[in-house]
Order: C-alpha cells, then structure tokens, then sequence
C-alpha cells in the first residue's frame, strides 16, 4: 500500500514540474552565495596555470588544497557562509512548505507564484511554531540516545573486531530513525495544519508523531520508499562521474546541466513525497467534514 | 653544523669504485637472554649476559642503559608529560603502567654492581623519569677490551598504546630487556671526544643501539603462537604447560618479540631466483651502475603471524612484503637476514602496529578491507611496504632515531614512495579516486612548516611539528634532490649511501658527503637550505604576457630626411612580422633560494627556452623582443615547493577547471541543503 502511495505521490510531484522548478531555484539561490566567492579563487589560482589542468582529469586532494592555501583564499569564510546558508534554508523551508502544500491542495487563485507566495505567508507562523516544536522534541530524543548509547560504550572494547563498527552503525541507525520519524511528523503535522487551517501547531506535531509511531509502515515507507529512488539515482551519477572526467567546455557545460537536472528531479521527488503525504494523512486521518452552515440546519429542521 | 667531512677535491676525481655490501656488522655487544612470560600478571622475569666491547680508543669508565618500559611507569615521566599520555591516535589506557625493575645487576665474577646503579636524565633534568640508568664500573674497560654482566629483571608490560605491551592474549614485546646505549669514539656523527649516546625515552623519540648478537630464550605457555626476531633454533617443551622458544640472531641492534594463541601462521618464501626476473636485475644494475653479480638477491622465509578474521588479507600482506624485499634490495643493497616475520595486532592493540624491528615488523589492518569496496584501500600493504623499509634505514643503516629522526623516517617515506610506484597503479583507488606518492605529504606541506629545521632531535620540534619534518617533509626534500641531480644519479647516491654505511651509525653530514661525491657537484647549500635551516620552498611565475611593438609614428627627423609615418603606414608595415615584447617575472615567496631551470614557451611552433632562477635572487624579469608571443613559463617541478600552481603560468586564461570544480561544489553544497529540506 505504501509503494502505491509513494509512485503515485512521485508521479504527481513528476507533473507539478513548475512548482519542482521553483523550489530548485530557490535551493540554488541558498547555494550560490556559498560556492561563488570559492568559485571566484578557483578562477584566479587554476585559470593562468597550465598545472591545474591536472585537475581536468580528475580530483586531486593536495592540488585542491594547494589552491584553497593561497593567501587571498575564502576558505575561512566558507564555513561560516555555509552556515549562514543552512540557517536561511531552513527557514525557507518553512516558508516554502506552506507556499508546496497551498498549491498541491489547490488552494489559493491565480498564477503558480501568487499562489504559492499565498500558502508560504498564510501558515509562515504555524509552520514555524511547528518546526522549532519539532527541533525541541529533535533535540530531546538525540539526548535520550546519546545517554543510552554512553552506556554501550564499554562494549566497544571487545576482542570481536567488528563489535565497534556495529555500535556505530546501530547508533546512526537509531539517530537516524528518530530524525526521519521527527521530520516526517513535522511534514504531516503542516499537511494537517494547512488542510484544516488549525492553528494549535505544537498539538499538530504531536498529533501527527503518534500517528507515525502508530503507522509507521504507511508513513516512514512512503519516506523510504522515496529516499530509494534519490539513493539509486545518485548512485547512477557516482558511478557515472567515475568513469567520465568532463574535459572540454562542452563537456564540462553538459555536466553543469546533467548536476542541475538532479537537483530538479530531486525537487520534484520533494514535491512527490508531499502529495504522497497528503494522501496518506488523508486516509489515516480524514478530514472532519465542514460544519453545517446555522441557515441550511433551519430549512432541515423547519421541512 | 653542516661541515665538509670529505675533501671536496674528490668531486674532482673520476666516480669512486663502490664498496661491496658488508656482511658482518661490528660486533659491539651481545646478549643472551632468557625471559618468561607471566601471562596471567602481563609480566616479565628475565636474565640476561651482556658482553660489552669497547669500540673506541677510549677507556671507559661506566655504562649507560636504556630502562625504556620505565616511560610508562607514571604520570611524572618526560614520555608521559610530554605526550599527555597519547601517541599517534592511541590513548594511554588507566592504570596500565609498565616498568622496568632491575634486581639484579653483576659483573660476571660476582661483583654487585645494582647498589652504584643511578637514573640519569641528560636531556631534561627531570628527576623522576627513569629510563636511562647508568652504572660506574669498579674497572674501566680499556680500548679494544670488553666487560660482561649479568642483568636480573622484572617487567610489568603496559597495556599496549605506544608500540609495547598486551591487549588481552595478545604481547607486543619491544625495548623490553635493559639495553646498553651507543658508546660513540671521537669523530663518529662528529663527535670531538668519545662518550655514551644514551637519551631518554621521549614522546617523539624512537631508539639508537650498537650492533651484535642476540640469543634469546622465550617461555610462554604452550598456548601461544610466538614470533621473534632472528631464526628459531629450538623449541623445548616445558613441564609446566609452558614451552621455550629459542630464536638467535647476529648483526642486529635489537630483539623483539610477540606471543598471541590466535596468531595464524601463514608461511611464504621470497625466492631471489622466482620473485625477481632476470630483466628486473639488469634493470636494477644499469641504474645503481653495480655489477650484476653483486645485486643478487637471497632467499627470505617469511613467516606472517594474522589474525583468524584477517586472513582475507594474507596473500597481500605477503606479496607487499615480497615487493619490499625485491625493490629496497635492488636499489640499496640485498636484505641480508634468512626471516622476516610480520605481526598483525589484535583487535584493540593497533598501538603496537605500524612499528619496526630487526627481521620483525608489525603491520595491523582492519576487517572493514577484508572486502569490497575497501579491498581497494592499499593501506595494509603501504604500512607493510614501509615497516619492511626500517630494515634498511635504522635497521642495517642504524641512525640515531633520537637526534636525526629524518634519517629514518623520512627516507623510509621516500624510498617507500618509490617502491609503491613500482609495485602498484596506486595506493588508494575508490570510486575514481586515486592517491598517489607524495599527495599525503604535500597535504602537510604548508606555510606552518616554516618554524622548524628538519635535522632537530625529536624531541626539540614545536608543538605537532614532529611527525611531519621526520617523514613528510625530509620525503618533500629527498624527492626534491632528485629532481635537482636526475634519477640516476640519486638512486646511485642511495645506494652508495646504503653501501658504505651499512650496520654503521652515519650522521646527516655523512649523508650530504656521500651525495656531493656521486652526483659530482657541491650539493652543500642545498641541504643547508632544506635540512638545517627553517624555511619553505615556494618559488612562483607571477607574470607571463606579450605586447605588440608598436613602431614610432609622427614626422620624424632621420639620416635621410624628414618623413611622415602615419598609424596606416605602421599597419602596413606590421603585416610583414609583428614584434611582440613578452615579459616573464619570477618570484621567491619562500626562504628557500634554490637554482631551477625554467622553461619558456613561445608560440608559432619555436622551440622552448630554458633559462635559470638563480640562487640568492628573490626576483627576476626576463624580457624577449621578438616574433614569437610567450604562451607560458614553468618551472621544473620539485616535491617541496608549496604550491604547484604558481610553478607555471600561461599568458591566456583558461577557466575550464575551475568552472569543472566549482560547478561540482555547488552540486555538493546544494545537496547539502537540500538534506535541510531545501
């Protein structure tokens, strides 16, 4: 049933292409102010010397370096920059996920933006509310964690060798569970909130992480289901950048566009889990019909 | 310090007949010990016979040993407060300590010798470390004579994170007995009077000791397989459960031992017949320029000691120490030992792997590489390949790892570059990633290496400067001296360095003599730039570019008369041959001041120019009238310099890379923030 909800969620995230569009402009935008000024330095230490050519054939990590130790490198700004990037991201998520769900649930008139532009500012200050109620329970369970696994740690020390791989393999494991349950709670609590414009957003998280620890085939196999596919993908463009060393302008512009087209699809896989969300949330919690209007309940009583 | 130790009249003479590869190394001092292992308690009981010979003129007066277990005794040792307990990755486990107690301590006629015993501390004055111990002897020993004792001790082996001790069933045993120090006669390592070179046991050091024969008697319980230095001459079975292995070898300055009843043997033969052809000989010789007859190699049984899950790595493990065995002996001179043993380290103990020891190596590895896709990390066979190195450099040329750690180290590191260049496409191929030789190196290779010489005892670096100005950047500067005398003539200044130092204790000055001789120039400032002073190499090309030569226009006043030129008359005149005026601007940005040969190409299909950057000079502008437009200037490539980039530089941009690495980057970073839900 899950797989059913996830291809038919991706396949209309597949046809909302503009909204898929946007949202990759948008994470572009996040990204440019990052890599520019390292683009920039990268284009004054390669572009006059024949010896970073070698780098036309493949990645090497002293040369990089070499590069990014000049003395007017960015590479102290970087990291900041990064962060500054990943604050602003998140953020724009919030937006963005009202200005998603406002045009995947049809509300709203008129052209693709406005109606987006119309979702994002409508739920802005619920669906903030949620995320930071999320980032705290986020925060509370990665404690929780942190302090079980403390107490595995005098297990690391074992004569079987792979003893310390498998702890930490079962610790991302469940770190990762508990993150993936958070964030897709979060997503289903802002479905919930803009479908029936609630605004008890913090009781919307909580409703919607019991019904993910409750359904968590239906809900956390729709993520997956959907993590699959990026994971093959992005799998094929690894073994794909192995084997082809882009050398030429044209080659290197076609890698550009082939980099670029990933990112779009993994918007539109973005914009597929969310209509797989909203059709799931719509089975497991339907939405309560709208009440009777006081006029219509006189006429009923009065025939 | 650097003084000329060989008349430098001799680079005026016709190259110097080789010397034949010494069999025997002086035999100094001899032990014969007799230990047993308390597996229960981690502890050692041991006696030994020490027979001294004086190897200098002088009569000495008493003898200085090394206590090393004693570095791990407290917290108030120099090893400790220097390191805080932490070396390489490894921390120092609780209250493991390891110590060395001496009980007894005797002339062989009797006389007692324990009660005169003192701790000294020639290097820091620190009171309580007790890993140097020194004894007054009732008789000195005159020149040419010798003195033979015998030793009674009890060791208590830490848990192993430095080199030494257990982990669980599993012994590493190394600087394990009390050791004599190096008598040091006047004149060697420029000493101007003889005297005992006996340091203590630092965070950075390693060790120094004179050459002889050991016989060594090891009783374990019969449980545990056991690996040794030397070859193993009997097993006796105990009536305790226990059984004694005797291992005996000559020509060495150490023994060391392991003890683990997981070992699995596995046992191989380097044959010299087998494993190198005929063509690999040949091949060899022309480039040390020897006669074939003396590159000849000898059989090796090796014998590998691994761990049950490790045993997918066996064969690798094996053929790394083949390819050690075959490309050092051909290059420097045949491994002279009839075994090799290589340890693999249990679980937990990797503190004890990635260390040297006469005829005995130990490796370590991971299960995680038993398969695909880290099967293609060479990481096993590197640290294989560059254990093996030791033998030659500290083993059989036996340098003083305290004072002139670059000698090992950093020629291990080079000549270990060079063996996996041959032995392997890479040592390190994922995903269509490859790491080659010298890229570690040049990751460290940076403007904070600018405070330290490289030729520094080791202790005496700045802070986490150690490990790089020992191995990386003496490789750095070994590969740079390459590039500076030419691949022949450096691998025929490594073996005669090999030759005629082999089971001596040469010094960084012997090195640069042997260099100077047989690349036939004086190669003095080179090394007092690289080695002995502090500095970094980074020449750079910081302009290349080309005007047109414009001609004069006007009413101009000649032999001939007055004329007038216009711009269209210049035009006309340019189509017949444009002279470009191209400028080339060189840089020093480094403190090193080093000649190199720079190439200048032109284009319209004219042949490259090569000109000098001489030494002293912190710039230089080159200018050219002529036809031709530069297109680019390079300078010859040396491992050392900083920075690649600035060696070369073209007249015309070309973004092609950057926009490749940038637009990949951008990818990465918009990844990343499409992970954040964006």
């Amino acid at each position: 049933m899950f797989l059913k909800d996830a291809f038919g969620g991706i396949a209309r995230g597949f046809r909302k292409r503009r909204l898929a569009a946007l949202l990759w402009l948008l994470n572009l935008l996040l990204a440019l102010p990052v890599v520019l000024p390292v683009a920039a330095h990268l284009r004054r230490q390669l572009g006059f010397s024949p010896a970073g050519d070698a780098l036309l054939g493949g990645f090497s990590a002293s040369l990089f370096a070499e590069a990014m130790r000049a003395p007017d490198s960015p590479s102290r700004a970087v990291p900041l920059l990064f962060v500054l990037a990943a604050a602003a991201a998140l953020l724009l998520n919030t937006l963005s996920a009202g200005g998603v769900l406002a045009v995947l649930q049809g509300t709203g008139e008129g052209p693709l933006l406005r109606r987006f532009g119309q979702g994002a500012g409508r739920f802005f200050g619920r669906f903030l509310r949620a995320g930071l109620t999320a980032g705290v329970l986020a925060a509370v369970a990665i404690g929780i964690l942190g302090a079980a696994f403390g107490a595995t740690e005098r297990f690391e020390d074992s004569a079987w060798e792979p003893m310390r791989v498998v702890l930490a393999l079962a610790r991302l494991a469940a770190m990762g569970l508990a993150v993936v349950a958070l964030l897709t709670a979060l997503d289903y609590a802002r479905i919930a909130l803009a479908r029936d414009d609630g605004t008890r957003a913090v009781r919307a998280v909580f409703q919607a992480l019991v019904m993910v620890l409750r359904h968590p085939v239906a809900t956390l196999g729709a993520w997956a289901a959907n993590a699959a596919v990026l994971v093959a993908v992005t799998a094929l463009y690894a073994g794909l950048s192995r084997n082809w060393t882009p050398s030429t302008g044209g080659a290197i512009l076609a890698l550009v566009v082939l980099q670029q087209l990933l990112m779009w699809f993994r918007a539109m896989m973005r914009v597929g889990l969310w209509a797989t969300e909203i059709d799931v949330l719509a089975r497991l919690r339907p939405a309560l019909p709208a009440p009777v209007p006081e006029a219509a309940l006189e006429t009923i009583a009065a025939s | 310090m650097l003084r000329a130790t060989l008349p430098l009249l001799l680079l005026a003479l016709p190259a110097p007949a080789f010397a034949a590869l010494p069999e025997r190394a002086p035999e100094v001092v001899d032990y014969d010990i007799r230990v047993r292992l308390d597996s229960n308690e981690k502890r050692l009981t041991g006696r030994e016979r020490i027979v001294w010979r004086n190897p200098s003129q002088d009569t000495v007066p008493d003898l200085w040993f090394h206590l090393y277990l004693n570095a791990f005794k407290s917290t108030r040792t120099t090893f400790y407060r220097e390191s805080g307990g932490r070396l390489r990755r490894d921390d120092m486990p609780e209250d493991a300590w390891g110590y060395t107690d001496v009980t007894s301590l005797k002339l062989a006629d009797g006389t007692d010798l324990l009660k005169s015993m003192t701790y000294e501390q020639p290097d820091d004055g620190n009171g309580d470390d007790q890993t140097v111990a020194r004894v007054v002897l009732p008789q000195p020993v005159p020149p040419g004579g010798s003195v033979t004792l015998d030793v009674e001790w009890t060791a208590q082996l830490p848990q192993v994170f430095a080199r030494t001790g257990y982990k669980r069933d599993f012994f590493m045993v190394g600087q394990w007995f009390p050791k004599l120090g190096v008598y040091e006669p006047a004149g060697r390592r420029g000493r101007s009077a003889g005297g005992w070179n006996c340091h203590q046991f630092h965070a950075n050091s390693e060790f120094y000791a004179d050459y002889g024969r050991f016989r060594v008697e090891i009783t374990v319980p019969s449980r545990f397989v056991v690996g040794a230095t030397g070859a193993r001459v009997e097993t006796r079975p105990g009536p305790d459960g226990t059984t004694t292995y005797v291992h005996e070898q000559r020509d060495v300055h150490d023994f060391a031992w392991t003890a683990d009843p997981k070992f699995v043997e596995v046992k191989d033969t380097f044959s010299a017949e087998r494993d190198v052809t005929p063509a690999e000989y040949e091949a060899a010789a022309k480039l040390v320029d020897r006669p074939l007859a003396e590159m000849k190699l000898r059989d090796v049984a090796i014998t590998l000691l691994i761990q049950p899950n490790h045993l997918p790595q066996a064969q690798r493990h094996l053929v790394a120490a083949k390819n050690g065995l075959k490309w050092f002996g051909l290059w420097y001179g045949r491994y002279p030992y009839p075994t090799l043993t290589v340890v693999d380290p249990a679980p937990g103990a990797m503190g004890a792997g990635g260390m040297e020891y006469p005829t005995l190596i130990t490796a370590g590895t991971s299960f995680l590489f038993n398969r695909w896709p880290l099967d293609r990390l060479r990481l096993p066979e590197e640290v294989t390949i560059h254990e093996f190195g030791h033998q030659f450099w500290y083993g059989m040329v036996g340098t003083n790892e305290f004072e002139e750690s670059w000698l090992d180290e950093g020629f291990n590191t080079y000549s270990t570059h060079k063996v996996d260049a041959a032995s392997y496409p890479a040592m390190m191929e994922l995903f269509g990633f490859r790491f080659f030789a010298y890229e570690e190196d040049r990751l460290g290779n940076g403007l904070q290496r600018r405070f330290d010489r490289i030729r520094t005892p080791s202790w005496g670096y700045s802070p986490g400067q150690y490990g790089f100005n020992s191995y990386g950047r003496p490789a750095l500067a070994l590969g740079t001296l390459e590039a500076t005398v030419g691949e022949t003539a450096m691998a025929r200044v490594m073996r005669t360095y090999h030759e005629r130092f082999r089971f001596g204790h040469p010094s960084s000055d012997d090195f640069y003599a042997v260099a100077s001789e047989v690349a036939g120039r004086d190669l003095r400032d080179f090394f007092r730039q690289v080695i002995e002073s502090p500095g970094v190499l980074d020449d750079a090309v910081i302009q290349v570019d080309s005007e047109r030569v414009s001609a004069d226009r006007g009413v101009l006043e000649g032999p001939d008369g007055r004329k007038t030129v216009t711009s269209r008359d210049v035009e006309k005149a340019s189509k017949d041959g444009a002279l470009y005026r191209s400028t080339v601007q060189l840089r020093r940005l480094g403190e090193v001041t080093l000649p190199v040969e720079v190439t200048l190409n032109f284009d319209g299909g004219a042949p490259p120019e090569k000109r000098t950057f001489e030494p002293g000079a912190r710039w230089a502008r080159w200018r050219y009238e002529r036809k031709e437009r530069i297109v680019s200037a390079a300078i010859a490539p040396r491992p050392l310099d900083l920075d690649r980039l600035n060696d070369t530089r073209r007249a015309e941009p070309d973004a092609r890379a950057a926009t490749r690495w940038s637009a990949s980057l951008l990818f990465v970073v918009q990844q990343a923030i499409a992970f954040l839900g964006m």
